[in-house]
């Protein structure tokens, strides 16, 4: 297959996982908590390459969503414990993790293989250049096998739970009474995120798996009639990103994941605009 | 026979003592009413009584599981912007007991039909309750405990925020529900009406003041020693004025 | 060596205390983040001047910066009059989005093979050991002006900051002293941004007022108070960074900032425990 098809892919299903994600995340008002958790995990990416000695994407998930868990436990606490205003308390956290990760890589800079540049940034140019093997036969980006399972785990722990998520997210006092712990949701929606966000780093870096996560999303909440719909007006605002922000870096040899994000926005605008409620006097 | 009974309850929120020593009961049927001052605990011991809350010390007794009470919260605990339409809002508890990969029971569709119209809220159903006003909004929330169908409704200040009209529907559609049989206890958030709307009453102000049938209980002065303001006052007005 | 850690810490200190004075009216208002939009906000600007004016002056291309990054800030409240739009949606939205823009902005540029480009990736990670003493100036001189600005309107800021619809039926001009408050935060993000990156310079707008908050009583105690514990930070930061070659200064300031958090409210929460056990 050919390399721009590569990545036309590897866009597809990134922008899938962190659809439905960050769709969970915004309707529950969560949608900084994206932001903060894309930096967060920068120490649990550390650990996780100092443990594994090199580039072995094994230990990345359990780090990040480590990380992330830490991060999003701190912010909670925070605001419950010592009643911090939350974006302060969200504030505080990632960035006080942020540049523990930015610390500890800059330390130990020649044990632990990671170039802190592309991280952040990520190049989508290369995902074709990195594929699994198996024997001599490349059977695929790296970026692919990584995703691929993030987003399984997404679609089956959050479509068919559907009115548990409703549930949650709507009344969470409700669904205690009723004997559902809007506690689990809760943290298994942190882990989830966590591990978009690492395993859509590799390819689309930082910023811009909190564009793909955020942007679509908020899109679809303009218009959206209940979660459900959110969930596919999103995965669908997503995916004409992707394939919009595809075409227009191969068009003008901008960067991908850039011109994905820049998209995104540009389509968030115009429904914006669209639907907006004329002021009536 | 108590539906309710309760011993020496205490209660802190950090540095805040709610309750003290709240000893009190609420009979089976009928509408009770937890009256009291702002910060007298009465969300912290309705919240006690169906289990969102443990006491730190003291002795609850109820005839009834928790999961057998539909519990509405005030109002403002819920974002009202969220994409929810007032039916979905309404079937929500009941559709999360069933299964995705089957159908919702005829009976679930009906509870929820005949809530809709017991709250007059059938025009409504599909509207977004982002859409709704705060009267609007708090039927739905009335509408959503009825469709439960369960023996015991504990309400948090229903009344708060609400236009006459609809506080007067509300009311009805309670005596409705309590004449059918089920109990009803209510947090009240303010005087009015009280002898009107309970058959009982709570009257706490972080402990219980006073507690039974309204009729025996309430009294003019118990509002001025609970309330700190009295009714009738004297007046100054020379004898011949004073009809 | 010396002269160059003693320049380095000054203007680290002038650019972190302006930042900590700041932190106090975004920590009232409710608006902490502001600073980590302001942040991202600003690489569109940059790479724009440069591609409309194709000058690789820092003046130019720090005025675009701030331009783009104070239009992001102006967006804020509109974006918030859709229904179904949350503070933390338009946030989030527009920290993402215009920070994409900036990368597709400077990917067209990276492709020209223009060699004066490069230079801008250093405003994105930030390099505090570069720092130049016309920079210190310039952080000097954006200290006082923001300063100045402040200290003949302390009352009206106080008013305003305590109660907005008093303040404005007393006749202070309050949208005088938000397009003020934006744009000094505009520019103390944009001389923070470029010795300590994107997310850092967030962090000092956020952390110092909420050190500070647990132990004063007054406006101006609160910003005495944020203003000593950043330029405090700063100086730890810094000379922490230069115990080892190649360790970045700005997230050392970041990190004594975190640590000082950790130190204020554990003393806080145990006087705390302490006045309810009496």
């Amino acid at each position: 297959m050919n390399d721009s098809l590569w990545i036309l892919t590897v866009a597809i299903i990134a922008s899938i996982a962190c659809a439905l994600t960050g769709s969970t995340l915004v309707i529950r008002r969560q949608a900084l908590t994206a932001d903060a958790i894309s930096h967060a995990v920068l120490p649990g990416i550390f650990f996780a390459y100092s443990i594994s000695g090199g580039r072995n994407s094994f230990w990345l998930l359990p780090g990040a969503a480590a990380a992330g868990w830490f991060a999003a436990f701190l912010i909670q606490g925070l605001q419950s414990k010592l009643k911090l205003p939350s974006e302060s308390a969200t504030g505080l956290v990632f960035t006080a993790m942020f540049a523990l990760g930015v610390v500890l890589i800059s330390y130990y800079a020649r044990q632990v293989d990671l170039d802190a540049e592309c991280l952040l940034y990520g190049e989508m140019a290369y995902i074709p250049l990195e594929q699994f093997y198996l024997g001599d036969t490349p059977i695929g980006p790296k970026a692919l096998w990584v995703l691929t399972p993030v987003v399984l785990f997404c679609i089956i722990t959050l479509l068919p739970f559907y009115r548990y998520w409703n549930l949650i997210s709507f009344d969470s006092i409700q669904a205690r009474l009723l004997g559902y712990s809007p506690v689990w949701g809760h943290q298994w929606l942190m882990a989830l995120v966590s591990w978009v966000c690492v395993a859509a780093f590799q390819a689309v870096g930082a910023i811009l798996v909190v564009a793909l996560m955020v942007i679509p999303a908020q899109t679809a909440l303009l218009y959206a009639r209940n979660l459900k719909q959110v969930w596919i007006q999103a995965t669908l605002w997503a995916l004409v990103s992707a394939i919009g922000g595809w075409w227009l870096a191969e068009l003008l040899a901008a960067a991908y994941a850039a011109s994905i994000g820049l998209v995104s926005l540009v389509a968030f605008g115009a429904v914006f605009l669209f639907t907006m409620p004329r002021r009536n006097t | 026979m108590n539906l309710f009974s309760f011993n020496s309850i205490d209660f802190q929120y950090r540095q805040v003592v709610a309750l003290t020593q709240a000893s009190g009961s609420i009979p089976v049927g009928g509408i009770t009413g937890i009256i009291g001052p702002n910060g007298s605990g009465k969300s912290t011991l309705l919240k006690i009584l169906c289990g969102l809350l443990k006491p730190a010390s003291g002795t609850i007794e109820t005839q009834v599981l928790p999961s057998q009470m539909a519990y509405v919260a005030q109002r403002q605990t819920v974002d009202w912007d969220y994409p929810a339409t007032v039916k979905e809002v309404v079937e929500m508890p009941l559709a999360i007991q069933t299964p995705w990969y089957k159908r919702k029971p005829q009976s679930q569709v009906e509870s929820v039909h005949q809530a809709l119209a017991l709250t007059g809220l059938t025009d409504f159903a599909d509207r977004q309750i982002q859409a709704l006003s705060g009267g609007q909004q708090q039927r739905v929330f009335i509408a959503r405990a009825l469709a439960l169908n369960l023996p015991v409704l504990l309400l948090d200040e229903p009344f708060a925020g609400v236009d006459a009209p609809t506080e007067a529907h509300l009311f009805q559609v309670l005596k409705t529900v309590a004449e059918q049989g089920k109990t009803v206890v209510m947090v009240h958030h303010d005087l009015s009406a009280i002898p009107l709307y309970f058959d009982h009453l709570i009257v706490l102000k972080n402990t219980v003041i006073a507690n039974g049938p309204t009729a025996k209980v309430w009294n003019p002065d118990l509002l001025a020693q609970v309330f700190g303001i009295s009714l009738f006052q004297k007046s100054n007005a020379p004898e011949e004025l004073i009809p | 060596m010396n002269s160059s850690l003693i320049g380095v810490a000054i203007g680290l200190v002038f650019i972190a205390t302006l930042a900590g004075i700041l932190s106090v009216p975004l920590l009232l208002r409710r608006q902490a983040l502001s600073g980590d939009l302001v942040a991202h906000a600003l690489l569109p600007g940059l790479v724009g001047a440069f591609m409309i004016t194709g000058i690789k002056e820092t003046s130019i291309l720090l005025m675009g910066a701030v331009f783009t990054a104070w239009i992001a800030l102006r967006l804020l409240s509109p974006l918030q009059k859709h229904p179904r739009i949350k503070s933390d949606g338009a946030m989030a939205v527009l920290i993402s989005g215009a920070y994409a823009l900036g990368v597709f902005m400077l990917s067209l540029l990276q492709k020209t093979e223009n060699a004066t480009q490069a230079g801008l990736d250093r405003y994105l990670l930030g390099s505090a050991a570069a720092l130049q003493w016309h920079e210190v100036l310039w952080a000097g001189g954006i200290f006082l002006l923001i300063v100045g600005g402040i200290l003949p309107n302390v009352s009206a800021l106080q008013l305003w900051l305590f109660d907005p619809d008093q303040a404005k039926m007393r006749g202070i001009n309050t949208h005088r002293l938000e397009r003020g408050l934006e744009i000094g935060i505009c520019l103390a993000v944009m001389m923070a941004v470029q010795f300590v990156g994107i997310v850092l310079a967030a962090a000092l707008l956020i952390a110092p007022a909420l050190i500070a908050r647990p132990w004063v009583n007054s406006l101006l105690s609160l910003w005495i108070g944020a203003a000593a514990i950043s330029a405090f930070a700063a100086l730890t930061g810094t000379w922490i960074s230069f115990q080892s070659p190649g360790m970045p200064t700005g997230p050392w300031i970041v990190l004594s900032l975190a640590i000082f958090w950790v130190i204020s409210y554990a003393f806080w929460y145990s006087k705390r425990i302490i006045f309810q056990a009496k």
